[in-house]
């Protein structure tokens, strides 16, 4: 359902994305992995226009945008129907966590206010929040927020769900809370892509992994092509660092 | 002795003899310091040369060669100040055509000869020919300074007495020239002055004006004719004021006093001056010299103003909010040609002080509305404009650049990731900036803007530039009247203080309100815990 075809970004003279090319189905999800500075978080960004793009086409949901002409209307049409989770989850401060899920239903999705509060609590029960409805984000760990923020992106019922590093800012014993969560999340069918450096979590959830390296795909394929027989030599030196636990494989 | 130790003894003892004469000469001559206003043509000015001069400062030049006991020297000061210095032993002396009232006899000790005698005028357009006396005066308009002057006095006496005649006349700093220049164009009806004044004036400034002379029974109501010099009610005060009425004396009977008068009045205006003058001063003793009761009893009545610096603060800080706002959006986004032109606005604004820009509105608005009656043909008055509302854009457009870099500090302040994240979910910029952005930025800028607001309160104070009562000068008023400076400027301090600690108290709570998500965690702390158990 989203098609990234050559797609290019410039910052001043640095060229940080240089020919991303790659498909995800409806169902799937994609993980980006790759050394600091390769481009993940941007070519993510890059995605629902946080970032702006050189160069390229995406095609999303059937409609074709070329990132250099791209209109206001397409920029709009890829943000309503997609939704973000951050590293630095980024709670709205002086609102509630229920406020902070129901934010989108209502502003964006224009729904009554009764409608986006049960939408929100079902989330946020999901998610396990449902004691801290009126906790503002200043008076939770990094875990719940994180979990808040995600339930505040499932709440949107996204077509696609864009996760940039949602454990890296996590302490290693919440990581564990969130990533629970997204477990959840791709069994209930959503179409995922999500950058991470938990190896063993892509791994297990992945259908599709790319590796990212300055700015190129250097190789792509399914978790056991990556991490059990990667082709590339950079491919293997950075996973040579990575410890695989190979529970449960085929 | 050594040698070094006896050339130390020489130059001891040599020191301590010439120390001796000096404390000697000291005791010999006593410095007067003499207040003045130096801002009353024809008796003290400032010449072409940035020289002091006037018939008084020559007057007492004249004195200090005949007293070789004395050595006077002048200080310039406000009017008021001239009493409230004598009050606080400063000046051993005021010259400024000082005449006598009640008031002033109470706390000051008069000379027993006068050195000056003057009649009253109305000074009107020249066209007019409804005004010949005073009581043509009722109803018409004339500004008065709350200088603690005669006319101040005559004018508040005259509408107690005559209710049904009264003069409609409102307190303001303005200058003489301005008044002038007001009853030539209109804006006002007259002005009550003093012969000699005026005439010199005339002549000074070439001025199309109208003379109308009292008859004397209606010049000692409106003023006593005579100046004196004053004096402190000290013993020193004392020996000061006869040797000072002395010397007069022998100025009148040499015929110096004439030459001067000739020289600085334009005539002799010294054969009136009668040198029998006896006058009985009635001495009181030592007024009080800090009366407390005073202080508290004063504020209810100039609480009375209170209403007018609230109006002006209020609808100040509304309109400087607003537009700071815009400038604070403008340089934010960036707009070409509006951030330069706001960049220079702000730069002026905060660059020049508030009291100058006060001036700027209140002089160059009626200079703006005659250029724009000339070239349009309109005929704007500035009579129809209340000059509270000059003062109120003076202080909102001041205002309004400083707020503006308070909120756009504010605007640069709010977290992007949380921006970023409206956006992601498909908020417009224009909604992220409404209910994201903008909220947040408040919060930021409220310390801030609560200090703009506290400093705009007192900044207030000076609205009686532009001829607009506040508290302030309501205090001043109420203090040229009895004399009581210290006391009236302490009231007024107090309600300034009470003011700001409401404020203040108050932004506290908005702050507290706005930041909802800094509240206390009690019961949930527990829950919390519980559920880890669980």
């Amino acid at each position: 359902m989203l098609k990234v075809c050559h797609l290019k970004k410039k910052y001043n003279q640095t060229e940080v994305l240089k020919d991303i090319h790659f498909e995800i189905n409806k169902g799937q999800v994609i993980a980006v992995i790759g050394p600091s500075g390769s481009g993940k978080s941007t070519l993510l960004r890059c995605l629902n226009f946080l970032e702006t793009p050189n160069d390229g086409t995406l095609e999303f949901m059937g409609r074709k945008i070329d990132v250099k002409s791209a209109k206001k209307e397409d920029i709009a049409f890829i943000r309503q129907h997609s939704a973000m989770v951050f590293q630095q989850f980024n709670l709205f401060r002086y609102k509630t966590v229920l406020e902070n899920v129901m934010e989108g239903l209502t502003v964006v999705q224009k729904k009554k206010k009764a409608e986006a509060k049960e939408i929100a609590e079902l989330y946020l029960e999901k998610v396990g929040m449902q004691n801290k409805y009126h906790f503002y984000p200043r008076q939770l760990s990094g875990g719940q927020k994180q979990r808040v923020g995600i339930a505040r992106a499932l709440a949107l019922q996204p077509e696609i769900i864009l996760l940039d590093e949602p454990t890296s800012a996590l302490d290693p014993e919440m990581v564990g809370e969130v990533l629970d969560v997204i477990r959840k999340a791709r069994e209930n069918g959503y179409t995922m892509i999500i950058v991470s450096h938990e190896m063993n979590f892509v791994y297990e959830i992945a259908d599709h992994v790319l590796f990212l390296d300055n700015g190129y795909i250097l190789e792509q394929g399914t978790p056991q092509d990556i991490f059990l027989s990667p082709k590339e030599e950079r491919t293997r030196q950075f996973l040579s660092r990575v410890n695989i636990q190979k529970e449960g494989i085929e | 002795m050594k040698k070094r130790h006896r050339i130390f003894l020489v130059i001891g003892v040599i020191a301590l003899l010439l120390s001796g004469c000096s404390t000697q000469k000291k005791n010999e001559v006593t410095k007067i310091l003499v207040g003045t206003d130096g801002d009353t043509r024809p008796y003290t000015y400032y010449d072409e040369n940035k020289q002091l001069t006037g018939y008084d400062i020559a007057v007492v030049k004249a004195l200090d060669d005949l007293l070789p006991q004395y050595q006077f020297e002048f200080e310039v000061t406000e009017f008021s100040s001239i009493f409230a210095g004598i009050d606080s032993g400063r000046y051993q002396m005021g010259a400024n055509n000082i005449s006598k009232n009640e008031e002033r006899e109470r706390k000051y000790l008069y000379g027993d000869q006068y050195y000056l005698y003057n009649n009253a005028v109305i000074v009107t357009n020249k066209d007019r020919t409804d005004i010949h006396s005073l009581k043509d005066l009722a109803g018409k308009t004339t500004p008065v300074k709350p200088s603690g002057s005669f006319l101040q006095a005559f004018m508040e006496k005259y509408n107690e007495d005559h209710p049904d005649g009264q003069i409609a006349y409102f307190y303001s700093e303005q200058d003489n020239l301005k008044t002038y220049q007001d009853i030539m164009n209109g804006t006002v009806d007259f002005l009550l002055s003093e012969e000699i004044i005026i005439d010199t004036m005339m002549d000074e400034y070439n001025l199309d004006l109208q003379i109308i002379p009292l008859e004397h029974e209606e010049t000692i109501q409106v003023m006593k004719p005579e100046g004196y010099f004053i004096f402190p009610k000290t013993s020193e005060g004392e020996k000061l004021k006869s040797d000072v009425d002395q010397a007069i004396l022998t100025l009148i009977d040499n015929g110096t006093l004439s030459e001067l008068s000739k020289e600085y009045l334009g005539r002799d205006y010294v054969a009136n001056i009668q040198t029998t003058a006896t006058e009985q001063t009635t001495n009181n003793g030592m007024a009080n010299l800090f009366d407390l009761k005073l202080v508290f009893t004063q504020i209810p009545k100039i609480l009375a103003y209170l209403p007018t610096t609230l109006l002006i603060t209020v609808v100040s800080a509304a309109i400087s909010f607003i537009l700071g706002f815009v400038i604070a959006i403008v340089k934010h986004k960036k707009i070409p040609v509006l951030t330069q032109f706001f960049n220079f606005y702000v730069s002026f604004m905060r660059g020049t002080p508030i009291l100058v820009q006060l001036y700027l509105t209140f002089y160059g608005i009626p200079i703006l509305l005659q250029y724009i009656n000339y070239y349009q043909g309109t005929a704007y008055s500035t009579n129809s404009i209340p000059p509270v509302l000059f003062v109120i854009i003076a202080f909102a457009f001041n205002e309004a650049a400083y707020s503006s870099e308070s909120i756009r500090a504010g605007l640069e302040a709010v977290d992007k990731g949380e921006q970023e994240a409206a956006l992601s979910m498909g908020m417009s910029p224009l909604q992220t900036f409404f209910r994201i952005t903008l909220p947040e930025a408040l919060v930021i800028a409220l310390p801030a803007l609560g200090n703009s607001l506290v400093g705009l309160i007192k900044g207030t104070s000076l609205a009686f530039t532009c001829a607009v009562v506040d508290i302030t000068a309501a205090g001043k008023i109420m203090a040229s009247r009895n004399y009581r400076y210290f006391e009236g400027y302490i009231s007024v301090a107090l309600i300034y203080w009470a003011m700001t600690i409401i404020i203040s108290w108050l932004l506290k709570k908005l702050e507290k309100k706005l930041k909802a998500d800094e509240q206390e965690v009690t019961d949930d702390v527990e829950s919390m815990s519980l559920e880890k158990e669980i």
